[in-house]
């Protein structure tokens, strides 16, 4: 997919996108090709850490899998946020 | 009509969102110096008052308040002398709930046996107060994850909406 066929919202203009990987080539030595597969790599595990954070918390997701995904650390703060999230809903109705 | 201490976290993200307002549910809110200095960089808390008919009391915490602090809670690298400063003025002041939308702070305080609340539980509290509507609310709620700087991940807004709406149909 080219660049000018990504909705207009989410795409890096293309100047400030041909800089950085003018910089990226320059100041890391590597091809443009290895700097490109890498960016693929570090969007995907990105987009995947957010969408499988979003099934766990829509509880789409058994929390085995999350863990598999995320560690231990992340599930447990995901937990945490939840539970103190269902504590304010109660609570300020309540109070 | 209550009390509470409150920390950076909801003064901060309920100025972001235009709904200080929803404070006046309380009489009196108090705030530690070190987080009114924190607040003052994003916000001008001296409209406080003014905004939420709600009395806003500045507290200093001096540094051995805020040693006994520090040796109540342990070592934590995700908390700071704000966050402290908070601990220390509510068990001063004997005022169990704290406003804070800080996960370590709330862990730190649960701990403590005090009751912690968070932006969304203040609006929640500020819509069975009557000082919101519940298309109020739900505008608000959305504001919060879009439009201010709260730590929450964005993947939990349709969670809190759901819930929400919940709690909207169960009281």
């Amino acid at each position: 997919m080219s660049i000018a066929a990504i909705a207009p919202e989410i795409q890096m203009s293309a100047a400030p996108l041909s800089r950085a990987i003018s910089f990226l080539v320059e100041y890391t030595r590597q091809d443009e090709a290895t700097i490109l597969a890498n960016a693929l790599r570090s969007g995907l595990e990105l987009l995947y850490h957010q969408a499988v954070e979003q099934a766990y918390v829509d509880e789409q997701l058994p929390q085995a899998e999350a863990v598999a995904a995320l560690g231990s650390a992340r599930v447990a703060e995901l937990d945490y946020a939840k539970q103190a999230l269902l504590a304010d809903i109660e609570r300020g109705l309540r109070l | 009509m209550s009390a509470a201490v409150c920390d950076s976290g909801p003064l901060t993200h309920l100025w972001q969102i235009q709904q200080w307002p929803a404070f006046a549910v309380f009489s009196e809110v108090h705030v530690a110096n070190q987080v009114a200095v924190e607040v003052r960089n994003h916000v001008d808390l001296d409209q406080f008052m003014t905004m939420t008919s709600c009395q806003l009391a500045l507290h200093p915490v001096d540094q051995a308040a805020l040693e006994k602090g520090w040796n109540l809670v342990g070592s934590s690298d995700q908390l700071q002398d704000a966050d402290i400063a908070t601990l220390v003025l509510a068990l001063h002041l004997m005022l169990p709930l704290v406003l804070t939308d800080d996960l370590a702070l709330r862990r730190a305080l649960e701990e403590l046996g005090m009751m912690p609340m968070g932006s969304v539980g203040l609006l929640l509290r500020a819509c069975a107060a009557a000082l919101l509507t519940a298309e109020q609310l739900r505008q608000a709620i959305d504001d919060l994850f879009v439009h201010s700087t709260l730590y929450l991940s964005p993947v939990f807004r349709s969670f809190v909406q759901r819930e929400v709406e919940k709690a909207l149909r169960h009281r």
